[in-house]
């Protein structure tokens, strides 16, 4: 693995995080350089719920599409998911590690490191060989929030680091944007306490894309969904609340096989998702 | 003064020919045993002896000694205490040696002489068919087990007495065997029902693919969604079993020793769940000098349930893989190496993860990444490969339970598996599930999952295998794109996340 630093006069050292107050030194790298494109910052908790998963991996998707680089810290849960989802759309993605670059941590992530090593970047302001401690990931947040222009924290514990995240990028003056969740979910009471301190509420991409005036507003984006008709009558019956696979056949009135057959390719288009316990939902991207 | 009476070991699934010869010397009073007796056969002494007196024959005053042949065979049980007393008989003039003769005999004495019922007896009459022998003489409890097999002679003795007497020509053998077809077509008692199973759609289709497909199941659910349950109404939506099946069970089980007194014969599909604690020994067979089955042969021909599945030790769990691969076990052990046929489908039950909430819905789970992690590997690739289903069976909400409708008797889905089986043996063979053999349609279809990376194409021959059931239990010669698709709901879903 090749491992390069960047010195804070290095023409590749992201100049937003040269603002911060006390900005590294140096950085180590390995994978591609970094862009001039605008970073977007990602995280969230580790024991995060499909839902929260769905909504960063979706939006982790929609913002590398629209040119952003994902950033965010390789843990698992969130950040996994969102660095999951630039990849999915061969968008950039930058991780960033509270261990040298050449160490995997989490190790269960081992596959992910090894692809934003080949398709994105790794970032470390740590040398080669240090470990992960504890205290290397309060650091480490600062990074990501320093060289982000905007932080969206999807799911978050309210003692989560992803919180310590938020506020550093407050403190930075970068916009900080919180997607909602279920009020009596232990992973929604982090982003609703942002909110309620003045983060942007966010649903979609989109949203944080028109935020920082990167889009304009016209509605003209969604291309029309063409089904088949027994996935249409399917999807029908379908919400964001996932359902048991015999309530939808009872509904659609078609057998429990032929159902489990129209829902794989519903899943397969990327309209439904399966949840826990063999219920299926639409994908946070649809709109039922 | 010397007698000979045949009688037979069991090692592993087969009996095998024994020579017990007794010759009385003269000498000190005395009695013993060689041939390689283990601890276990030399107490038949006592017994002898004892049955011997109380059944008011002579103790012959004599130096005794009695050598099962061949020598180099280990003997265990106390299945010899008969053909002993017998030839201790046949040697001092009590019983006619040339009438012991061409009978294999068998049984445990107690000490007043009566004959208690011993392991093995199936396998005692086919290897005394085989053997050319004239017919048995067993206890009276094992008499209609021994006669499962057509053109033996079977005698089924209470009493030393009666064996003497029927060995002397004054009793005659039974003759009124029950047939094995009359057996099968007796039992009455039907298992559980499937239409107990309140919703869990996708589950109980998954054991309508098991069981018209012979494919293996892995439950995910947190406790109490019914994996159990479900498990449990699997040999009921099983074809019958058929008379050579009975057949290979009841050996199984007669070598293990689990048929109930006067049970002549296995006529359900057996269901064995072994708890998750179980040694390596007791799931795939084992013991100390002669290899007895373990929990996998015992459920040959039905299911063997492991509930708590990735608790079981690693190396019950790996031992696993030959028996899911091949139908039968090799043991092998100081005594001896056999082999236990083990032709089961296995059904595996796990909780998403240790703290069993994962898959609840209403509930988070919380494990560590971690933890989580040194849970889910405890089932291996190589072994996960070999389970074709996995299903989530998810915890029910009373308001989803209100709202179903009744769910399908076991009877119809066993019709159901009846006809894929019987599809399946008339259409052609498939000797090679690849996915060029496929139609254009699902051909694309799969190719374009398989891209999509919530189907890992570790599980693709998998996933063909069971689209080819599915198409079976449909009546259908050719995959289309439904199968595939359905097929693909009973990917490894929890286990690849």
């Amino acid at each position: 693995m090749k491992v390069r630093k960047i010195w804070r006069s290095s023409p590749e050292y992201p100049s937003l995080l040269a603002e911060i107050p006390d900005p590294p030194k140096h950085l180590f790298a390995s994978g591609r350089e970094l862009g001039a494109a605008t970073c977007m910052a990602i995280v969230g908790t580790r024991r995060a719920s499909q839902y929260g998963l769905e909504v960063a991996r979706w939006l982790g998707a929609e913002l590398a599409s629209a040119g952003l680089i994902v950033v965010s810290g390789l843990a698992h849960g969130i950040d996994a998911a969102a660095h999951q989802g630039a990849l999915d759309v061969d968008g950039s993605t930058v991780a960033v590690l509270g261990c040298g670059v050449d160490i995997c941590y989490p190790a269960r992530n081992r596959d992910l490191y090894r692809r934003i090593a080949e398709r994105g970047t790794i970032v470390s302001e740590l040398e080669c060989g240090v470990r992960p401690l504890p205290h290397h990931f309060p650091i480490r947040n600062r990074i990501i929030a320093g060289m982000s222009l905007g932080v969206v924290i999807v799911e978050a514990r309210p003692k989560g680091g992803a919180m310590i995240t938020a506020r550093l990028a407050n403190e930075f003056g970068r916009e900080v944007f919180a997607i909602p969740g279920l009020v009596n979910a232990q992973t929604a009471l982090g982003p609703h306490q942002l909110m309620r301190d003045g983060a942007r509420l966010v649903t979609s991409a989109r949203d944080i894309l028109e935020d920082l005036g990167l889009v304009d507003l016209d509605e003209s984006g969604q291309p029309e969904l063409i089904l088949q008709p027994d996935e249409a009558l399917v999807i029908r019956h379908l919400g964001p609340e996932p359902v048991v696979l015999d309530r939808i056949a009872k509904m659609a009135a078609i057998p429990a096989s032929t159902a489990a057959a129209v829902l794989s390719k519903l899943e397969l288009r990327g309209l439904v998702a399966r949840h826990p316990g063999g219920r299926f939902a639409l994908t946070v991207g649809t709109v039922g | 003064m010397l007698a000979k009476v045949s009688s037979v070991a069991i090692v592993g699934m087969d009996a095998r020919p024994v020579e017990v010869e007794v010759n009385l010397a003269t000498g000190l009073s005395d009695f013993q045993i060689v041939g390689l007796p283990s601890a276990g056969v030399r107490e038949a002494r006592k017994r002898v002896e004892a049955a011997i007196v109380n059944s008011g024959e002579q103790w012959p005053q004599r130096k005794i000694t009695a050598n099962l042949a061949p020598g180099d065979l280990r003997k265990d049980g106390p299945m010899f205490d008969l053909p002993l007393a017998v030839g201790i008989l046949g040697a001092s003039g009590r019983v006619n040696p040339k009438k012991i003769a061409g009978y294999v005999v068998v049984g445990e004495l107690a000490l007043d002489g009566r004959l208690r019922p011993v392991r093995g007896v199936l396998a005692v009459s086919l290897e005394a068919r085989a053997g050319g022998a004239k017919g048995v003489v067993v206890p009276a409890l094992n008499a209609s087990e021994a006669g499962l097999v057509p053109g033996v002679q079977v005698f089924g003795a209470d009493h030393l007495v009666d064996a003497l007497a029927f060995l002397n020509g004054e009793l005659q053998a039974h003759d009124d065997m029950p047939r094995p077809e009359r057996l099968l077509y007796l039992d009455p008692a039907p298992g559980p029902d499937l239409s107990d199973v309140k919703g869990q759609a996708l589950a109980r289709r998954a054991l309508e693919i098991a069981a018209a497909g012979g494919h293996n199941v892995l439950m995910v659910g947190p406790p109490g969604a019914g994996k159990t349950m479900l498990a449990r109404r699997l040999p009921g939506i099983l074809p019958p079993l058929s008379v050579e099946e009975a057949l290979e069970v009841t050996k199984v089980w007669s070598v293990a020793g689990l048929l109930s007194a006067g049970q002549p014969m296995v006529t359900q599909r057996p269901f064995r769940s072994p708890h998750h604690q179980a040694s390596a020994a007791g799931v795939v067979g084992g013991g100390q000098t002669i290899p007895r089955p373990g929990e996998v042969s015992l459920a040959h021909n039905g299911v063997l349930f492991m509930d708590e599945f990735p608790l079981f030790s690693r190396a019950v769990l790996e031992a696993l893989r030959q028996p899911l691969e091949e139908g039968f076990i090799t043991v092998a052990r100081q005594g001896a190496a056999v082999q236990f046929p083990a032709h089961v489908c296995l059904v595996g039950a796990a909780n998403p993860c240790m703290c069993g909430r994962a898959g609840d819905g209403r509930a988070l789970c919380d494990c560590s990444p971690g933890r989580l992690d040194a849970y889910r590997s405890r089932l291996s690739g190589p072994l996960l490969d070999r389970i074709d289903l996995h299903v989530e069976v998810g915890l029910l909400t009373n308001d989803e339970l209100m709202d179903l409708d009744p769910s399908e008797p076991s009877s119809a889905v066993r019709a159901r598996v009846i006809k894929a089986r019987g599809f399946k043996d008339s259409r052609e063979p498939v000797r090679d599930m690849a996915i060029e053999n496929l139609a254009a349609g699902p051909k694309h279809f799969l190719s374009t999952a398989l891209a999509h990376e919530n189907f890992s194409p570790r599980g693709l021959t998998r996933s063909l295998r069971v689209a080819r059931t599915i198409a079976d239990l449909e009546g259908s010669e050719s995959i289309d794109e439904n199968h595939v698709a359905e097929a693909l709901q009973f990917r490894r879903g929890v286990w690849d996340r």
